[in-house]
């Protein structure tokens, strides 16, 4: 089982539109995949038209009170399911601080699901705490979306030296660019510019598009609704990337119908 | 995993099609219906039949992008596997899988046998989403239309299905589903799997092919006769594996071939006393013929299905030791090659027609009245041999010390060998309860003496290799390599002498030697009044 973070502090910049169209993606490559959305906001939850309650909340589920496989939701994508957001994960950074070793704690918590799962995609909220800490702790790959702002790449700038001072066990961190308007020259001016700073960045680029808006109205991940869309390439792109940075097998995408 | 209920399928009767669906759940459930589709699937099994055998379905698609093709496995209690895999001259390893579940699964299962295409269904499908309030999808229905492709070509109807299957977290929605699609169709769940019955449709036989004898003798019939009808089996058995002995399908076609010549072997030598015709003479000759020109290549795949054992065992570094892997690899090319011609030879043709037309006479003897003196009964025979080949191999065994010579234990693996056979081709007219305990014994002491015996074979065989590997490029390295290979297998076989004497107590106890002596006498025999 590999575990895959979207990660940002930053909100807004298509964490979750890169969640659940990756692990889209994944479950049609025939790999057994679970999202677990950790942000209390549960978009990913609406996206999958399931509803954001857990039972036992945030607090059963990280002291292991509640058997997690008893609170996980099949999606509308076949291969693919949900652990739903709850709106008590608000207080997980609190939970987390009373138990033993809170950074490993994420990875004790997915650890029954090693079987049953060949991807595991962390769905974060926006923030850097406890909980981003386990969340570090637990990925074998971060995957960064950067909205290509000087902001932006400060912020990230500031991630790399968290995750290289702080954490014991370093995701690898795949940086891609997300929301994109090839129509502003600063976004132009940057993908250009920063993937020779930064190798973590790849080759795959994430357009601000309306269909990726549009999720919201499908509730479903554009890759499954419009798959023949720019944004649903290259979502494509960047999850063939990610398969080879973190080492994935997935050399033989499928045939589309 | 929590568990998940199992998928269920019903047969649908005639126009019951989506809109019978939303008869069936309106008012219950939304139904959402997606474009319909329409695939091949071609179902796997191995030759013998063991997906069938474990209840489990594998298939894989037709549509291939760089020879890979998807490949899932569908079993119940489990949630469906898939994976992509190339499919090479029709077949399927599952070692060419990528790592993952179902490459897991499939090499439990298929234990190195490659999946062979059993038959080819084309199905039309109409998915139907069973939904709640949310538009949720809760329940998944699948209205399906198969069709089986004859070899012609031609694709023969077989009967509609739904296939309900569960989501995850919405166990009361699939059983509620369920129940109302069971009420509207009026048949309780499926009596057969598409595959068992596109099988029958085609006039497939399911289950694969056995290598079992499965010979029931009559204990009172001529031994002569019983022989005959045990060795026509056993060249069933043989002519069934010699296609995918000759294709290199996978190794255990070879395997089974050379198990029946043996044992067909093993039955002339027993039987000698009443087959004394100049005709099974000469087939006594061909057969050793056919089991010297298969050894070679036989040999070669046992030391290359134990490699990673060996290299993990003796703690080499694999890539020392790629050279002495490919050196093996080549060996095995080059007998194969020799084993085939030899296979498709005229020599082996007459051999084989010779056989099979003295077998024809063998079954036939004792069916006319006039076929003079009869044989003894087989039931007679066989207790004798198994009785003297018993106490042989006790005498040889009690024999046997820290300061013997590995002959020894050579000779009474070979005597064991023959136990063995005699038990597994004549046992089955004595009751289970005789002879399963002498077998379980005796079988504890051969895997000592296998791997005692097996082990100085391979060791001899890998130091003889020692020339040749040093000549070669990255030689030098394997051949320190092969030191340790060579160490590792001579551990294991002290371990194996200092066993020996563990396993052989009690197969030379006295509780075995009445199980043999008493237990197996001719009037004991099943069908017999015993003594």
């Amino acid at each position: 089982m590999r575990v895959l973070a979207t990660y940002n502090i930053k909100g807004g910049v298509g964490k979750t539109s890169a969640a659940v169209n990756l692990a889209a993606l994944a479950a049609r490559d025939g790999l057994r995949t679970l999202v677990w959305d950790l942000d209390p906001q549960g978009s990913a939850t609406f996206l999958f038209r399931i509803k954001p309650k857990v039972r036992g909340g945030a607090s059963d589920l990280v002291r292991g009170d509640s058997e997690i496989h008893d609170v996980l939701k099949g999606t509308d994508v076949e291969g693919l399911d949900l652990l739903p957001a709850d709106f008590s994960y608000r207080h997980m950074d609190l939970v987390l601080d009373d138990v033993r070793r809170p950074t490993r704690r994420l990875a004790k918590v997915l650890a029954p699901l090693a079987d049953d799962y060949d991807v595991v995609i962390l769905d974060c909220p926006p923030s850097i705490s406890l909980v981003s800490e386990s969340v570090f702790e637990a990925a074998d790959g971060l995957l960064v979306p950067l909205v290509p702002t000087t902001l932006s790449v400060r912020t990230f700038e500031r991630l790399l030296k968290f995750v290289a001072a702080q954490v014991d066990r370093r995701p690898e961190i795949v940086a891609f660019f997300s929301m994109v308007d090839r129509r502003k020259r600063l976004h132009r001016e940057l993908v250009a510019e920063l993937p020779a700073t930064y190798a973590s960045i790849v080759d795959a680029i994430i357009p601000s598009a309306t269909d990726v808006e549009r999720m919201g109205l499908h509730r479903a991940p554009v890759v499954t609704f419009a798959p023949n869309g720019a944004a649903a390439k290259a979502y494509d792109a960047l999850w063939r990337e990610t398969c080879q940075r973190i080492g994935l097998v997935n050399e033989h995408p499928p045939d589309h119908p | 995993m929590a568990p998940v209920p199992d998928p269920v399928e019903l047969i649908l009767p005639e126009g019951f099609d989506a809109h019978g669906v939303r008869q069936a759940l309106g008012g219950h459930f939304e139904v959402d219906l997606a474009p319909p589709s329409s695939s091949d699937r071609v179902f796997l099994d191995t030759f013998d039949g063991r997906m069938h055998a474990a209840g489990v379905t594998v298939w894989r698609e037709v549509r291939t992008r760089s020879g890979q093709v998807p490949v899932t496995l569908e079993e119940p209690g489990a949630r469906p596997m898939t994976a992509r895999c190339p499919v090479v001259a029709g077949r399927i390893v599952a070692s060419d899988l990528p790592d993952g579940a179902l490459r897991t699964r499939l090499r439990a299962l298929s234990a190195g046998r490659a999946l062979l295409s059993t038959v080819r269904v084309r199905i039309d499908r109409q998915p139907v989403g069973v939904c709640n309030g949310d538009g949720k999808t809760v329940t998944r229905i699948v209205i399906e239309d198969p069709s089986v492709v004859l070899p012609s070509g031609v694709a023969a109807p077989l009967r509609r299905r739904a296939r309900i299957t569960p989501v995850l977290g919405y166990g009361r929605a699939f059983a509620r589903t369920t129940k109302l699609m069971t009420a509207a169709v009026g048949v309780d769940a499926v009596d057969e799997t598409l595959v068992a019955e596109a099988m029958a449709a085609a006039h497939l036989p399911v289950g694969g092919v056995s290598s079992k004898v499965g010979v029931d003798l009559d204990p009172d019939m001529r031994a002569d006769r019983a022989s005959g009808l045990l060795c026509r089996r056993l060249a069933e058995i043989v002519e069934a594996n010699l296609p995918g002995t000759l294709a290199d399908i996978d190794t255990e076609f070879l395997h089974d071939l050379r198990v029946a010549v043996r044992r067909t072997r093993s039955v002339l030598k027993e039987m000698d006393s009443v087959l004394t015709s100049a005709e099974v003479a000469r087939a006594r000759d061909d057969l050793k013929w056919i089991q010297a020109v298969t050894g070679p290549t036989r040999d070669l795949d046992v030391q290359l299905e134990g490699w990673s054992t060996l290299v993990t065992s003796a703690r080499a570094p694999a890539d020392d030791l790629a050279v002495l892997h490919e050196l093996l690899e080549a060996r095995r090319a080059r007998a194969f090659t020799v084993m085939r011609r030899a296979l498709r030879s005229e020599r082996f043709d007459h051999a084989w027609t010779s056989w099979r037309r003295e077998l024809d006479h063998l079954c036939a003897v004792g069916v006319e009245p006039d076929d003079g003196e009869p044989a003894a009964p087989v039931a007679e025979l066989a207790s004798a041999r198994i009785a003297s080949v018993y106490k042989k191999m006790t005498k040889l065994g009690s024999a046997i010390d820290d300061g013997s010579p590995p002959e020894d234990l050579h000779d009474l693996r070979k005597r064991g060998k023959e136990l063995r056979y005699l038990l597994e081709l004549f046992g089955g007219m004595w009751p289970g309860k005789a002879v399963t305990p002498l077998v379980d014994v005796l079988k504890e002491l051969q895997d000592v003496l296998g791997r005692f015996q097996d082990g100085q074979v391979q060791a001899t065989y890998l130091r003889d290799l020692g020339p040749e590997l040093a000549t070669a490029p990255g030689g030098p390295d394997a051949l320190i390599a092969l030191g340790g290979v060579l160490d590792a297998l001579a551990a294991d076989q002290r371990l194996a002498r200092e066993t020996f004497a563990k396993r052989f107590a009690p197969f030379a106890s006295a509780k075995t030697r009445a199980l043999v002596i008493d237990g197996l006498r001719p009037e004991r025999a099943r069908g017999r009044v015993t003594a």
